[in-house]
């Protein structure tokens, strides 16, 4: 025990073990309140979607021979997100399909650029890092830090302030755009905020696990709650702890960050099912 | 009020994705390791290459030191596994040691290393991993890691060690790949106008 405490001291000593707990807490928060609305809007799939975007264009970035691949990973990431929520219903291409063709298409594109046009020696371990995030989280600097917390608080500011009209943009849109409110517009700030969301997070968790930084939580409180705003609160909080929860044992137990933050939201999920198992059985 | 909120809301928006056009997070993490060394410590010593050449000085100054030391025992030892707990020097407390840790903590210290040197420059290190070299034709020179995959063993870190003179290549040495532990103080050379960060081992262990 006092081995394991000076262990922990001493991993905590080191600033870049702050920084990851820091960004991941508030990566976690993020995804889990846009994720009831995704989840609910029936696009659980749209974060494994757009962070296969992202990766595409980051092959493109390399290949451009960007030092800083985020001038276009951010722009076409955002661009596909508001393509698939704002138009995605209209679209003769709708809802699943459409996530599906250019989630598949841009993997596919993007593992191929990068093979043709290799932009390092190790494309193995380009492809591994940006795929399962790796130790990424945990090689943060502090500007990545301080980028991570102004995007969480606009992010968590832009929910916060449009939270009634998130609300019934996600249950009736239709009821909304008959009451003549610009749901086009509403959706669209969804649309960016996800996009935000998505390439935030896949420093921790890459971009594979990413869906399940999204629906994961809102899932589990969906088990225990009913109201929006419940679910939502329930959500924040199972993801928080499930970030934390994962991060500490993956510091502490040389765990891959990403898959074990995942892993402990599979447990909870499990451990929500069954109190919601046994809550409905007390009641009947 | 609320209206103006509203309205700087996707103001607000454009700047956070334009913060984050300015940051360098996931392209960093694609860099090679190479070049991750040479921009990380390159701009370093532009911003503070007094306070570098301190801390050269000492890392120079316990460098020699473990110099002097070694020179008293063997430095490097290919014998059977229990021959690590017997290697001189093996058992004392070293600043760093990394032998200790798990996968995720020591590739990230290592990272951490090669992105802040000067936070490390002078402590002494003990770390595992595998041996590898490379060497340069047209400098003639050889160079010596011990690499530290990451918990996915998708991405590795290599630390350059110098083992003390006298010790040739590749009698000295085991082969590409052998696990190893090393055991040394952090410093620095220069070669080419370019900083680089090394152990200047007093033993290198076939484990």
């Amino acid at each position: 025990m006092n081995e394991f405490a000076e262990k922990l001291q001493l991993y905590f000593s080191y600033p870049f073990v702050w920084y990851a707990l820091i960004v991941g807490l508030l990566i976690a928060l993020c995804s889990s309140l846009l994720g009831v609305t995704l989840v609910l809007k029936r696009f659980s799939y749209i974060g494994d979607g757009l962070s296969h975007v992202a990766f595409g264009a980051m092959a493109v970035a390399g290949l451009v021979g960007l030092t800083n691949d985020m001038y276009i990973v951010l722009p076409i990431t955002v661009l596909s997100a508001v393509l698939l929520l704002r138009t995605g219903q209209n679209a003769k291409i709708n809802g699943d399909a459409a996530i599906a063709m250019i989630s598949v298409g841009a993997l596919a594109v993007g593992y191929m650029l990068m093979n043709v046009f290799p932009s390092s020696a190790n494309i193995t371990g380009d492809v591994c890092t940006t795929l399962f995030g790796s130790t990424s989280i945990l090689t943060l600097k502090e500007t990545d830090v301080i980028v991570c917390i102004i995007m969480s608080i606009v992010v968590i500011a832009a929910f916060l302030l449009f939270y009634h009209k998130i609300f019934a943009v996600t249950f009736d849109e239709n009821f909304m755009k008959a009451a003549g409110v610009k749901a086009g517009v509403y959706n669209l700030i969804i649309a960016i905020i996800t996009a935000l969301i998505i390439v935030l997070a896949m420093n921790l968790v890459g971009s594979l696990l990413i869906s399940a930084l999204i629906i994961f939580p809102a899932l589990s409180a969906m088990r225990l709650f009913r109201s929006f705003r419940s679910v939502v609160i329930c959500s924040a909080c199972v993801s928080v702890f499930c970030a934390g929860t994962g991060i500490f044992t993956s510091i502490m137990a040389g765990t891959p960050v990403g898959s074990t933050i995942v892993v402990t939201d599979i447990a909870v999920f499990f451990i929500f099912c069954l109190l919601s198992l046994f809550g409905r059985r007390k009641a009947g | 009020m609320r209206k103006y909120i509203k309205g700087a809301v996707p103001v607000l928006l454009a700047g956070a994705m334009l913060c984050s056009c300015s940051d360098n997070t996931i392209a960093d993490r694609n860099t090679m390791i190479d070049d991750i060394i040479n921009e990380a410590v390159s701009s370093a010593e532009a911003e503070n290459s007094a306070a570098i050449s301190s801390v050269e000085e000492k890392a120079a100054e316990a460098a020699s030191k473990a110099e002097t030391t070694t020179a008293a025992v063997t430095a490097v030892t290919k014998n059977s596994p229990s021959s690590q707990e017997n290697a001189p020097g093996m058992n004392e407390p070293v600043d760093m040691d990394l032998t200790t840790m798990n996968a995720t903590m020591i590739y990230s210290i290592i990272y951490d290393l090669m992105i802040k040197p000067n936070d490390y420059y002078g402590k002494s290190f003990m770390v595992d991993g595998y041996f590898d070299t490379m060497s340069n034709d047209e400098l003639g020179t050889r160079y010596f890691f011990v690499v530290v995959p990451d918990a996915t063993a998708c991405c590795v870190q290599g630390l350059e060690f110098k083992l003390p003179e006298g010790k040739v290549y590749p009698d000295d040495f085991p082969e590409p790949g052998t696990d190893i532990r090393v055991r040394g103080v952090l410093g620095s050379y220069e070669e080419l106008g370019q900083s680089y960060a090394y152990i200047q081992a007093d033993t290198m262990t076939v484990l």
